[in-house]
Parts: structure tokens; sequence; C-alpha cells
């Protein structure tokens, strides 16, 4: 997700697959979720706790979006009704939310599920159930995997990607390419996607470092000084947006001043700016991106999202716009699918479609029978001092979650929305 | 698995007097000259068989319905259990535990052969009024007493139909734990005899498996808490036995130290209860426990926010998050029972197989085991918070499970030890009611969700399937839906006491069931077994699923077991 969340990844074991696509129960005419009028899909996200900040917002995003096309003849001649549990960002709750969009709200698909421990915990039961359970709101790469995981399908790209892209565009940068690179990131799966990442494109680091998660709150001055005394002169820092505003300002207060490079998840302006006490530290500081630039109102894709946010009374910020982006893509989806909708069909239709779906995404979207790897790439971004991302490419950079590979420039030119944003 | 021993180790067996050969009962009633046990009377005798003696009691209700439950209990420690870990186990409180003194090790407790005709009183009274004859027997010997619980029922069984109970129109067959394995063995060498089973929270993934979790366990425990354990092929006899009780005083010595905050990091330099939480995790043991939920956090953390929590001094501990807090409670059990189960298996290989002291009574082989493949993506990715609180911790711990030193089995042991009876998952016709809870720590719900599976897919049950008739329901319990970690007012830690109340026994724990549970389960049985058509198959399996705490989900599957030798290669 562009700006999404705190992140908390699961390391990618070498596991024989469950050969879970041989016991997904076949979709029947009937499936739950779906009657004359009504399409009933379910979201595991934290609206409370510490995670909460910012994706608080893409819920009633989300929600305000299918108002919007509920109000225009909705889908099919359905309306949608998106059911959200606060799980809290803590995968016990997120068992305890899923079971109960299921049993009890009887949904017809998962839509946007936030966080990479917390959808852990419930992805292999989705699947077994043969509940699509799509637009997974994490860049964790094992997601994308249909052989394992056939109903799920990841949107925006995976940490393995973003790695490759960054690594393409240092190593074909003038201006970064002779820097000394360095690299921090948050023990876990982030970082080793990161690391699979950076392996795949070549990048070699004089320096590496870490912090595990919490970290952030006693402080980065052991590993300032890591940096600062290997002679750092690009950081790389994949880590949640709490530990880069911790992590800026530290080395800001030591007089550490390197190029700075940071995910896209992990440096939300709003938050940075809350938490530093100021946007500018944000500034200059690389940053891939795949969406088009809230700022660029003069886009007709962040216009017509504005409008529908403000009609609903929402803060326009990066996850209400991420939120009406991917709502508007699910009822495309949903659209394509066709009126005698079924989970099967709609998995299909996924599969078959997924190029044709429009978005503020600027890259190509792919999903298959053998490929869900939804959102393919990123352009390269760079803050300026009120936490605005400026577009530096017009080439986007595309790369597979494959542990091997480098992501390659590519040029993308996205169709236009649809009328009046509906689908 | 077939229940025929080997003719080599039938012929040791024999030899030993320990052949599965029933023999007539020769009891007294407690009415001599009619030799049945009167309306609303206790009777109790004793049965005499090839693997020995063992006492029987028989309940009747004031009015009987004509069916007879024959109940088989769960498994109780043949060694005596030093005093101080009985204890702690509830062995004190129990029945059927009796006080002894040990020379070198003193006062302990160890099982006895007290029959027993039901779970609890409670369910006794609840059948009794509901017109059940409840019957059961207490073992000749303690232990892995498959074949003598199911020799002891089958005296029962001849005792009742030649007059012991008056009217009996059917015997139904049910048993908890290891009464479990017994229940469907014994309907597998008595069919014609046994009207329907209802086995409850069993090791019916076998034996084998049982054991593969405890070493999966123990092994973690040697390799990263405490290398001096022994964990498999005990000596024989008394050194054995030493060893045995030795590596139980050392894993409760260091739960108790870990729960006193007086150890935190062990001798090999691993945090304990991440180690701990890692053997769990591998083993499929379950993350929440009877105190720790798993999502309720201390209202007062909730209140001070992060930050002042922890310079409070409010810990992980603190709330009922913790799945390693939870783990730390769920092993003890688990260890108690995989150490004196092993124990006592190996000196029963050593015994049939007439091993010499030179000779290894192993009977699981840890050798060429992936541990990192046990740990599943969906584990790693919802508890890699907890590993990330101490950088590197997991990949340290996975590599020395690696490079560890592994058990490897004696092909002898195995071989006996796979020869004997155990529960085979197929559908007989008969009626079959599995009650499990979905957490419970000593016989994973995967046991149950493995046997049903195998009960569904055998060809008598897929033939029922397809017409309606399969007559076999498998319940999970469920514990409070929204939580029930409780604490005092002010408190850091959770209260045990406030918990337990609050999950009102269903759901977490082993054989932790309610006695509406285990009422409903057996009214279920009788009207599975009445069923004569679809129809009234699928209603009587519609009365299970209104009982508060059983899941509703008919969707719902429990993790499948964890297979160590799936890894291997």
């Amino acid at each position: 997700m562009g700006k999404a969340f705190a992140t908390r990844a699961i390391a990618v074991a070498s596991i024989t697959a469950l050969g879970i696509a041989g016991s997904i129960s076949p979709a029947s005419a009937a499936d739950p979720g779906v009657t004359k009028s009504k399409i009933t899909i379910g979201m595991t996200t934290p609206l409370t706790g510490p995670a909460a900040p910012g994706y608080k917002d893409i819920a009633p995003a989300a929600k305000a979006y299918f108002k919007y096309v509920n109000a225009n003849g909705g889908i099919n001649g359905r309306k949608v009704d998106l059911k959200v549990y606060d799980d809290a960002y803590n995968p016990a709750k997120t068992k305890v939310g899923t079971n109960q969009l299921i049993n009890r709200d009887k949904i017809f698909a998962m839509y946007g599920a936030l966080g990479t421990p917390t959808h852990s915990a419930v992805v292999q039961d989705l699947n077994r159930r043969g509940i699509p359970d799509v637009f997974v709101n994490t860049g964790g790469a094992a997601f994308d995997n249909p052989r394992r995981y056939p109903m799920t399908f990841p949107y925006f790209p995976s940490y393995i990607v973003e790695a490759k892209a960054m690594g393409y565009y240092i190593s074909n940068t003038s201006e970064l390419k002779g820097k000394r690179a360095c690299l921090m990131y948050q023990d876990g799966e982030f970082g080793q996607n990161a690391k699979t990442g950076f392996k795949a494109a070549g990048i070699n680091f004089a320096e590496e470092t870490s912090y595990y998660s919490g970290q952030q709150l006693a402080g980065f001055q052991s590993q300032v000084t890591t940096l600062a005394r290997a002679k750092c002169e690009l950081v790389v820092f994949f880590g949640v947006t709490s530990a880069t505003a911790v992590l800026l300002g530290t080395a800001a207060k030591a007089g550490f001043k390197p190029t700075w490079m940071v995910t896209s998840v992990g440096s939300d302006p709003d938050i940075i700016g809350a938490l530093a006490g100021s946007k500018a530290l944000l500034n200059d500081v690389y940053v891939p991106s795949w969406i088009v630039p809230i700022q660029d109102t003069s886009n007709a894709y962040v216009k017509q999202m504005k409008v529908i946010a403000n009609r609903a009374g929402l803060p326009w910020n990066f996850y209400t716009y991420y939120g009406i982006n991917t709502a508007y893509v699910l009822a495309q989806a949903l659209e394509s699918a066709g009126p005698n909708l079924t989970r099967k069909g709609f998995v299909k239709a996924l599969e078959k479609n997924a190029s044709k779906f429009r978005s503020a995404a600027v890259v190509p979207m792919r999903f298959s029978s053998s490929s869900h790897q939804g959102l393919t790439g990123f352009y390269m971004g760079q803050y300026d001092a009120a936490g605005n991302v400026d577009r530096l490419t017009k080439y986007i950079m595309v790369a597979t979650s494959s542990s091997s590979g480098k992501a390659k420039k590519a040029a993308y030119r996205p169709a236009g929305p649809t009328k009046k944003l509906l689908p | 698995m077939k229940i025929s021993l080997s003719r080599r180790v039938t012929a040791v067996v024999a030899a030993l007097g320990l052949a599965l050969v029933a023999v007539p009962a020769a009891a007294p009633a407690a009415n001599a000259d009619d030799h049945s046990c009167g309306l609303g009377q206790v009777c109790t005798g004793a049965l005499s068989g090839s693997l020995g003696d063992s006492m029987y009691q028989i309940r009747m209700p004031a009015k009987f319905n004509g069916t007879v439950l024959l109940y088989s209990h769960g498994y109780r420690i043949a060694q005596p259990v030093p005093a101080q870990i009985g204890t702690a186990l509830g062995m004190d409180k129990a029945p059927y535990y009796s006080s002894t003194t040990v020379p070198g090790v003193g006062p302990a407790y160890v099982g006895n052969g007290i029959p027993q005709v039901g779970p609890s009183a409670e369910v006794i009274g609840a059948l009794l009024n509901q017109g059940y004859a409840l019957a059961g027997t207490g073992y000749a010997n303690q232990g892995w007493a498959v074949a003598e619980g199911v020799e002891s029922n089958e005296n029962l069984i001849k005792l009742i139909n030649s007059g012991g109970i008056k009217g009996t129109k059917q015997i139904m067959a049910w048993g908890d734990s290891l009464g479990a394995v017994i229940t469907q063995a014994l309907v597998q060498r008595n069919p014609g005899k046994i009207a329907g089973t209802m086995p409850s929270c069993g090791a019916l993934g076998g034996l084998d498996a049982a054991m593969e979790t405890a070493m999966t366990v123990l092994y973690t425990w040697k390799t990263l808490i405490d290398p001096s354990l022994v964990a498999a092929n005990y000596a024989p006899g008394a050194a054995g036995y030493a060893q045995a009780v030795g590596d139980l005083a050392k894993v409760f010595g260091t739960l108790n130290a870990v729960a006193t905050g007086q150890a935190s990091v062990s001798s090999a330099g691993y945090p304990i209860a991440l180690a701990n939480l890692l053997a769990g995790l591998m083993a499929g043991l379950p993350t929440v426990s009877s105190t720790y939920d798993g999502v309720t956090v201390n209202p007062a953390v909730a209140t001070l926010g992060t930050g002042a929590a922890l310079a409070g001094g409010y810990t992980p501990v603190s709330s009922g998050q913790s799945a390693a807090a939870a783990m730390l409670q769920n092993v003890g059990a688990a260890a108690a029972l995989g150490v004196f189960v092993r124990y006592d298996m190996e000196q029963r290989v050593r015994l049939i197989g007439q091993l010499g002291a030179d000779q290894s009574a192993n009977f699981t082989s840890n050798v060429g085991v992936n541990y990192s493949a046990l740990l599943s993506p969906e584990q790693r990715g919802q508890f890699e918070d907890t590993f990330a609180t101490v950088p590197g911790s997991l990949d340290a711990m996975l590599a020395a499970l690696a490079a560890g030193d592994r058990f490897a089995a004696n092909p002898v042991a195995q071989k006996i030890v796979s020869s004997l009876p155990t529960a085979e998952a197929t559908y007989n016709n008969k009626p079959m009611v599995l009650l499990t809870d979905t957490y419970d720590p000593v016989t994973p719900a995967g046991n149950a969700g493995g046997f049903f599976d195998g009960v569904k897919m055998s060809k008598k049950g897929k033939k029922a399937e397809k017409k309606g008739m399969l007559k076999a329901v498998s319940y999970y319990a469920v514990p409070p839906a929204d939580g029930w970690t409780s604490f005092e007012e002010g408190a850091k830690s959770p209260s045990a006491a406030l918990s337990a109340l609050k999950l009102g026994g269903s759901g977490v724990g082993h054989c932790a069931f309610t006695t509406d549970q285990t009422v409903a389960a057996v009214k279920v049985l009788a009207a599975l077994a009445d069923a004569k058509s679809a129809k009234k198959v699928a209603a009587a399996k519609r009365l299970g699923y209104k009982v508060p705490g059983i899941n509703k989900d008919r969707q719902y599957e429990p993790p499948a077991l964890k297979n160590p030798a799936a890894t291997v290669g």
C-alpha cells in the first residue's frame, strides 16, 4: 500500500504447499453474501490501537465510495455492503473478526484485510473455505502464491518488488550509484523481503543494521552511530513510519546527513510530521511510489476521488485516497464478474480482467492463474519540504516477487477513469 | 492401522502373558442371586483377564431407558509422580491417584485402578436422570493401557450381556483422552456388540503422532533450554524412572523460575519463554490458555498507554495477548504426559521385546527432521512480533535445532509400538460423535480433525455420506468469543482464578467440556442410533450445534497435526 501501515512481516519459509487448491469447496450458484439486491463483503483492519493512525481512514473511505456507487445503481443492480471489523492489529482478534464476518455476516468475499501478521492468522482458512480474499493490504510477498493461496489477491507491490525497484534506480542514477550505500531494516519478513530484493538487484551494501519492532521507542542512537562510522552516503531504510520518523530525527540531531531513501509504506508525511514535529525532515528523501501523487489535483482520478471524500465529510489524506481507489478497483472487478455472481466466477474475472481495471495506479496490475502479484512496480519519487512527493521518473520499474531477477525499466500509460468514476 | 499383532510380537506378548485374549469374567455382582445390578443401585466387582484383574462399577438409574453407556477413562500415570509435581497437576485431589512413598523420592502419587463410569459427578448425575445405565472399569494396569482397557471392557460387556444389567437394549461406548482410543479400539474388535461410540479429546492420531508432538517439545527444550534433559531412551527400571522424574522436575522447575521472574535466559543462552513458544508452535500446541486469551489487554495498560505502562513495570505477561505466556502455561501438562508416556512405553517395549540395557527402547526418531519446516508461514507471520523482540532470536534458535543431536529410533521398538492396538479412522455404519476442545494443549484438536476426515473418506463413510446417512459428527467446544482473561483491579498480571471462571470450562484445556456439552453429545449419539432417514440424521446432528459453547461453524476445521516425519529429506 502506498503509505499504508505498520508492518510485521513473515519470514518466507520453504514450506511444501498444502495443496489448498484441491480442498477448496466448489462455488455454487447460491454462494453466501450475494442476493438479488446486495453483495456483502468484509474487512478486518485496525480502527483503534497503536496501528490505527492513518489506517483507520481506509475503511470509511471505501464505505463512502460504495455508498456513491449504490446511489448510482449499484453493481449489476446490487448494492455493496461493507462490513468492517476492528482487529486493533492483533492477530487473535483478526481470527475472531474473520469468523464473525464469515459466520455471522455471511460475507461473499474478504476485501482489503490489513497487515501481515494479522492476515497470516486467517489466510489459510479463507482459502480452505473458498472465500475470495482480495486486495490484501500488505506488501508481504508470501501472499502472492496462487498455488498455496488461490483465493488471495494482494494489491500493491510487494516489498521484494520495491527493493528491486530501489536497486534499479540506485544502479542507474548517476547521483546515487557512486555513493557508499547502506541499509537499515526492520527485523522479520519486512527486512528479509528487502534483502531478497536488493540481492536480486545486485546491490551490495557497505553496512547493514537493523532494528526490532518497538525498538523505535528507545531511539536509534546506536544504529545512527553505526551508519555514521561506516561513512554511509546513501541510507536505504526499510521500516515503518514511526521508525522512519525516529531515524530521521535522531540522525538530524546527530548531524548525520546522508541521502535517504525510504519505503512507500514507511513514510507517511502526516504521521512523520506529527511524530517528529516537522514534515521538513522528509525534504529530498527518495521514495518509490505507484500512485498518482495526492497533491496532483489536475489529475482526473485525484480530482474525482477528492470530491467523493469531501461529499462524505472525510479528511482528504493518503489513506482516504487509497481507500477510495481500491474500492473503485473492487467495484470494477465485481462488475466484470457479471450479474450471475459466484465466488468462482469472481476469482476467474479477477484473473482474466485485472489489466483492464482502471485506477489512480500508474503501474500495471497483473493477476492470472499463475500469478497473483497485483501491482507490478514503482516510479521513483522524492519528497519536498511540505511532504509532497514529486515524480522524478517518467518511466516505471517493474519486477516480480521472485527471489531472483532484476527490475526493468518500462513505460506505461494508464487509461483514464470511467465515467463519473463508476464501474 | 490394523489391530493385529505380528506373529513374532504376538508370540512374545503371549509368552509374557500379555496377549490380548478376552477371558470370561469371574465377577460377583451386587445381587448375588440374579447377578444383575438393580435400579437405583451402584454395583462394583472384579474382572479377571490375561492382563490382570480390574475393578468395574455399574450405576443404575431409577428408571432405565435400555441404553448402557460404557465409559473408558483417560491416562493415569503408572509411575509414582513426586508430590510437588503431582500436586501441581491436581493429583492430590483426584480419586484416581493414590498417595504413596517412594524410597529416595519421598511422597508421591500414582494412578490407581478405581473404576470410573463418567468424567464427573455432574455428568454422571445428569445421565442417570435421563435413564442411562453407566458402566466402567479401572484397568488392570495404568499408563498407556489400551490393551488392558479393551480387555476389561470386553469382560464387562460379557457380564452386562449375561444378565449383569437387565433390560439392556444397546451398549454405547464412550471415553475421554486415552479412553477415546480404547473406545475406538473396542468397537473395532467388537462391532456387533457396540451400538455407537463417543470418543472425546483423544489421541486419535495415534500414539506415534502424540509422541512425535512430545518429542518436538522435549527436543527443543533439550537443545535450547536444558541440555541435561534425557528426553528419550530412558534406562531400564529404576534408573530410567529416576531420569524421567528428573526430566519432569527440571521442566517444572524452569517453568516456575520463569513465572516467578527468577530466570529468563537459559544456560544455552536463549530466552526461555521464546524457546518454549517456538517449541509449542512447532508441536502445534495452542497459543491461548485458560489464563491468556490472546485478545484482552490489561485495563491499566490500556489507560496508561504503552510508554507509561512499560515505565510502570507492566510487561507482555501483563496482557492477555501474550502467546509466550500462554505457552508457558500449556507446556507443563504436555511435558508431564510426554515424559511419563514415553517412559511407560519404553518400559513396555523393553519387556515385550526383551531388550537389553544396552539396547535403545526409543520408538520415535527425529533424525533428519527439518524443524524450520514445522513452523508454518502463517505461524511465522502471526507471531513475528514476538520473535522480533529479541533480534535474530528465531533464526539462531532454528539454526541450533538444525544442528542438535538427534534421537534415532530402534526399529524393533518401532515395530512393537506400531503393532499395539489403536484407533482406526474408519466408519462402520455405527453412530459416532466426537467432542473436542478447540484449544487442547495435550491432544491438539488436529487429532479429531484428522480422524474425522479419515472416517468421512473411508469406503463406508463416503457411501453413507452420499445418501445423507453418515451417522458421524465432530463437535468442537469453543471459549467465549470476546475473551476471558481477567484482572484483579490494579494487578499487573491476569488472575488465573478469575480468568478460568470467565472461561467457563469450555474450549480451552484437555477434555474441558461443560456438563451440557457432554450430555448433549450423548443425546446426539442416541438420536443418531435411532435415525432411519437422512432427514433424521441431519436433525440429530443439529441438536449438538444448539448447545452453548459448541462451535456452530460446520465448516470449521482445526489445524492439521504437525508431522515431523514429513519434513525429513
